[in-house]
């Protein structure tokens, strides 16, 4: 083995074990991944999802229509392990460190520089925000292995004149498309920015193209199809831009200022223009410096406290990385035109919605900045042993940086493991694997089991804890009218109420799950978060 | 012939930012309480040769018990001699310094690196036409004054530098530039140290003249040692050390319920390796920071805290410039040059990068999350690098005709974006925060003025704060009686006091219903007083007269109890 293998395996092991320690249990499953997991169950059981749709390609669920390629990825685990978060966790960690791996392989290819490929990867592979996203079952993660691995074999077919390796790229840019909603515009972005950028090249290989892209335009026929019959786009209405009303308010605020109607102001203070500035806004969020450096995304599920995205550390090599990409000459001009639309066009779809910046829909920003971080620190290293005779500098260089790093992924590591998963424990929804055991042994007790709807869709963690019978759910699921954001969720199964908790109307012989309601009545036990405060309160009436 | 024409434009810019900040300048934006203040100020010194607490000569002013550098009014006095006291008088120091920052902005430019001719010329012009500075030049803000003086002490330090003309260092320019230096010390309380970190980088920029400089370093660090000594004096014995504590982001340490949930969810050793309060600190500093080169704040919001700091719904910076800006400051590297410089092109760029990195820093070092008047110098480094950009594309494109397009286009989108910020300066800024802008204070205070001498009992609401100033302010009160009589009530955690009387105007709004029994009385209220008592429901509001409408309210009414 060369020494590039042993550091490869190296930094692969470490991103395994970054990524697979705990994953069984830290974070607690979230009820997107209990209906990843249980609509793959459900198919497994009945060839149907929890709603009895035969084999979808979007899973109704919540009402949210989800992406089926998740679904379909976990089948074999929760098959081969059974329903239990880590059979649905494996598939995307399985992809996310592979992702890591074809980085490597794509820098190499690009570079020609195994150090820089290597170091590459050693900084995707202990980041924060690739590692959040790697575990648990999270579809970005996935759908972006699919995209990363549709790059590289690109370049593999363009410059190492691969030509199976094309139907490798075509098949797996539209394999991220079957994964995630915001694939679906990033990549083929991408694709038609390579298209663009390789012209010249493309176009002398017309002949052996024709055959890929028809091939490509027919896998991708099923998702379009599905896309826009089977409500694929009401996600879009609930979470979209022009959901947000605030761009309509300020128009009419500005209207009402100039106390007059005239075509100027009107023009001035159109609502697409306010919407056209807020798109920008939302947009150029991403490279807020905050955002990427010290708090991070806002929502507690896609963020650990008092963490950013990236490790200040990485800051100056990003700056530095963005000036040697542009005028050092390890990347050839068209490579680093790619690279740059990568990081412009990653965090285009999620742009378009109003929770912005999102770290979840903006993964694919991740490659490129961890890219520029590595070039900023390779080129920085190199400079510094040119510039002196000895290598002192260097390697105090090094060190010292080391020192740095080996401190934030220390501090990271904490944010994630102690202080999360008390600090927002609710945002993962804890307690509920205790909560569905202790029902389960007391099922047959009670006529009927009250649960809270304090957290989000409680029912389907039930199911999922439960192993429900996917058959009876289907004939029994009923979904309540979607909210202001497109989400419905259930509200009763079997002997299970998923209610706000109001003593009185409750019937007696009932098992009652509260959360901080005020309930008359002594508690039978509690369940606990993991910061000791009760997730759930049991009574009975 | 080639130097006239670069008079002509640069002549035109000078006049287009003065225009553009003189327009209605004594009337909008409404008048504030530090103006009025630094005003009656400098009419007490110019009367008296006291300040308003007859202090003689003061080296500091008490103002609101907030401790005002004295540069600004004693600067100011000439423009009161000559015009009187009134609002576009203490506004001219401003004024003037701001229309002057473009023409010295590029004679700085230029003085570094005369190949850089064209950008300079460009450089100026943005400044002419940036929000930042427009907005800091209508009114009399210290910070665009600092600004001002920074610009001019860094012209002269590298017109003293030596040439291959004149292998000396001329020690006249070296002289001006430390005293410039030294006067900015009296300028703006909060960005006292930009004028040291902007001697550090003329060092630094300047490396290859250090030895020389040393030698004569004897000029410079006299005028500076001597400008220096009442501030250190002031900062050991004074009081305005405590004005320093509230403002200041290490006054503002992790709450304690916020680490015993720390030291909960692990241990003290944790928290103490992860959490503690440098730790803290240092994520809250470079969190302010970053928000200073945020596109919110730069193009979309500007400052997000406090409305009177920038226009509504913009930032503090044209829209186009933003994408310049990035352009300008990833061309200055050069990996292929092996000039004396290093990487970097010009001399002027390390310069600017070095005010870049520096200029937010006194902002990220105070309590608030953005704070535009302390980050004022900022302006100057982002519209060089924006010129950079600018001229840098320019430049790329080879043929005629795309280089013309390209001015076309890059005009008409600066253009359109600054007739937005205009329409959202003029038309919606005051209007959208009357409280902000304290609107109405003068027109109620004049009326207030006109009235109180045929009533026993006049109040004047203290809503708004600082009524008292206003009050001397338009009444041109003579500053002699005011001397004898001034007490200001000091605010015991270091903020602004208050003066809560003069003689019988009483500075507070009484509650309507103990006017009853209390004939011959003038209150003037502000809104929000009005619908707090519920007076806006009751019969007798018909006998509220609005002073000061704007929108669907009005900021200030009347109330006369005959």
């Amino acid at each position: 083995m060369t020494k590039n293998k042993i550091f490869l395996t190296l930094i692969i092991l470490l991103s395994i074990i970054i990524r697979g320690i705990f994953i069984w249990n830290t974070p607690a499953l979230n009820p997107d991944e209990a209906a990843l997991g249980y609509n793959a169950y459900s198919l497994i059981q009945t060839g149907r999802d929890e709603h009895g749709n035969p084999w979808p390609l979007h899973f109704k669920s919540f009402g949210d229509y989800k992406p089926g390629g998740y679904v379909y990825l976990a089948l074999p685990f929760i098959k081969i392990l059974g329903l239990t978060p880590l059979a649905v966790r494996l598939p995307n960690l399985i992809l996310s460190v592979l992702t890591i791996l074809f980085l490597y392989k794509l820098i190499l290819l690009l570079s020609n520089k195994s150090s820089l490929a290597l170091l590459t990867a050693l900084v995707l592979a202990i980041n924060p925000w690739h590692i959040h996203f790697s575990r648990g079952a999270w579809e970005s993660s996935a759908a972006l292995f699919f995209i990363v691995f549709a790059v590289y074999a690109f370049y593999s077919y363009l410059i190492k004149n691969k030509n199976f390796h094309i139907y490798l790229s075509v098949i797996s840019f539209v394999a991220s498309l079957y994964i995630y909603h915001s694939a679906r515009l990033v990549a083929p972005l991408l694709v038609l920015s390579l298209l663009l950028i390789h012209s010249t090249k493309l176009f002398s290989k017309f002949s052996k193209l024709i055959l890929p892209v028809i091939i490509g335009i027919l896998i991708c026929l099923p998702v379009a199809f599905s896309f826009l019959t089977s409500g694929g786009s009401s996600r879009f209405s609930g979470v979209g831009i022009s959901a947000d009303q605030g761009p309509i308010w300020r128009a009419n605020e500005l209207l009402n200022h100039h106390m007059n109607t005239k075509l100027v102001n009107r023009v001035m203070h159109n609502k697409r223009l306010l919407y056209a500035i807020n798109w920008a806004d939302n947009y150029l969020s991403h490279f807020d410096l905050n955002f990427l450096f010290i708090n991070g995304d806002e929502v507690p599920r896609s963020k650990v406290p008092e963490m950013g995205q990236f490790y200040l550390i990485e800051l100056p090599f990003l700056l530095l990385g963005l000036f040697f990409l542009l005028k050092s000459n390890i990347f050839q001009s068209s490579h680093k035109l790619f690279i740059f639309s990568w990081l412009f066009i990653a965090p285009i779809a999620s742009s378009l919605t109003f929770q912005s910046p999102s770290a979840l829909r903006a993964l694919p920003t991740v490659i490129p900045l961890s890219i520029l971080v590595s070039l900023g620190i390779y080129q920085s290293y190199i400079l510094l042993s040119q510039s002196f005779k000895n290598n002192f500098p260097a390697i105090s260089f090094i060190l010292l940086l080391s020192c740095f790093y080996t401190y934030s992924f220390a501090y990271y590591l904490d944010a994630y493991f102690v202080h999360y998963p008390k600090r927002y424990p609710f945002a993962w929804e804890y307690g509920f694997d205790q909560a569905v055991s202790y029902t389960q042994s007391k099922y047959d007790l009670y006529d009927h089991i009250y649960v809270t709807n304090k957290y989000d869709q409680p029912y389907i963690l039930f199911l999922f804890f439960s192993k429900y019978d996917p058959k009876l759910i289907q004939s029994e699921i009923k979904l309540t009218p979607p909210d202001q954001f497109g989400f419905s969720t259930v509200t009763n199964y079997g002997k299970y109420q998923f209610v706000k908790i109001n003593w009185a109307d409750i019937p007696e012989n009932s098992l009652v799950l509260a959360s901080d309601e005020d309930v008359p009545a002594d508690p039978i036990t509690t369940i606990n978060f993991p910061n000791q405060q009760p997730a759930f309160t049991l009574y009975q009436k | 012939m080639k130097i006239n024409k670069y008079f002509i434009i640069l002549f035109f810019i000078s006049i287009l930012a003065f225009a553009l900040r003189f327009y209605h300048l004594s009337s909008y934006p409404p008048l504030l309480w530090d103006e009025a203040s630094l005003g009656y100020n400098a009419f007490s010194l110019l009367k008296t040769a006291k300040d308003e607490y007859g202090s003689f000569l003061p080296f500091i002013l008490k103002s609101f018990g907030d401790y005002k550098p004295p540069l600004y009014t004693y600067l100011s006095i000439p423009f009161i001699a000559l015009f009187g006291l009134n609002q576009l008088s203490i506004r001219l120091l401003s004024l003037i310094v701001g229309s002057l920052t473009p023409l010295f902005s590029y004679f700085l430019v230029k003085q570094i690196n005369k190949d850089l001719r064209p950008q300079a010329l460009l450089f100026a012009f943005l400044i002419a036409i940036n929000p930042f500075n427009i907005h800091f030049s209508r009114g009399a803000w210290e910070s665009n004054l600092l600004t001002f003086e920074l610009i001019l002490a860094s012209y002269f330090f590298f017109k003293s530098l030596p040439s291959q003309i004149r292998p000396k260092i001329k020690l006249k320019f070296l002289f001006l530039s430390a005293l410039i230096f030294g006067l900015s010390l009296y300028t703006y309380q909060a960005a006292k140290m930009m004028s040291l970190f902007l001697i550090f980088s003329l060092l630094l920029a300047n490396y290859s003249h250090l030895q020389q400089l040393i030698r004569k370093s004897f000029i410079f660090l006299l005028p500076l040692a001597i400008l220096s000594l009442p501030i250190l004096f002031g900062l050991i014995f004074g009081s305005d050390s405590n004005r320093l504590k509230v403002v200041s982001l290490f006054s503002y340490p992790r709450p304690s319920a916020d680490v015993q949930q720390i030291i909960q969810e692990s241990d003290s050793a944790n928290y103490q390796i992860f959490h503690s309060q440098p730790i803290f600190f240092t994520r809250n500093f470079f969190g302010r920071y970053f928000n200073h080169f945020s596109p919110r704040y730069l193009i979309f919001e500007g400052d997000w805290q406090n409305p009177r700091h920038s226009a509504i719904y913009t930032g503090v910076i044209l829209y186009p410039s933003l994408i310049f800006f990035i352009i300008g400051f990833f061309s200055i590297l050069n990996l292929k040059s092996s000039s004396k410089l290093g990487f970097f092109t010009h001399k002027s760029d390390i310069f600017f990068l070095l005010w870049l990195i520096f200029a937010p820093i006194p902002a990220a070092l105070t309590r608030d999350s953005v704070q535009s008047v302390r980050a004022m110098s900022l302006s100057i480094p982002l519209m060089y690098f924006t010129a950079l950009g600018i001229f840098q594309i320019y430049s790329l494109l080879k043929q005629r005709l795309l280089k013309l397009l390209f001015i076309i286009a890059t005009s008409s989108i600066y253009l359109i974006s600054f007739a937005y910020y205009s329409d959202l300066y003029y038309n919606h800024t005051v209007i959208r925060s009357p409280h902000d802008y304290l609107y109405g204070y003068t027109q109620a205070m004049q009326y207030f003025i006109d009235n109180l001498d045929s009533y026993d009992n006049v109040y004047f609401t203290n809503f708004y704060g600082q009524p008292y100033i206003y009050y001397l302010f338009l009444s041109q009160y003579p500053p002699k009686d005011y001397q004898q009589t001034a007490s200001l009530i000091e605010n015991n955690q270091g903020d602004t006091g208050t003066v809560e009387n003069i003689g019988r105007i009483k500075f507070q709004a009484p509650n309507f219903d103990s006017l009853k029994d209390k004939p011959s009385t003038l209150v003037i209220y502000s809104n929000d007083e009005i619908l707090r008592q519920g007076l806006n429901n009751r019969p007798e509001f018909s006998k509220f007269i609005p002073l000061s409408q704007i929108g669907q309210i009005s900021t200030f009414y009347a109330y006369h109890n005959d």
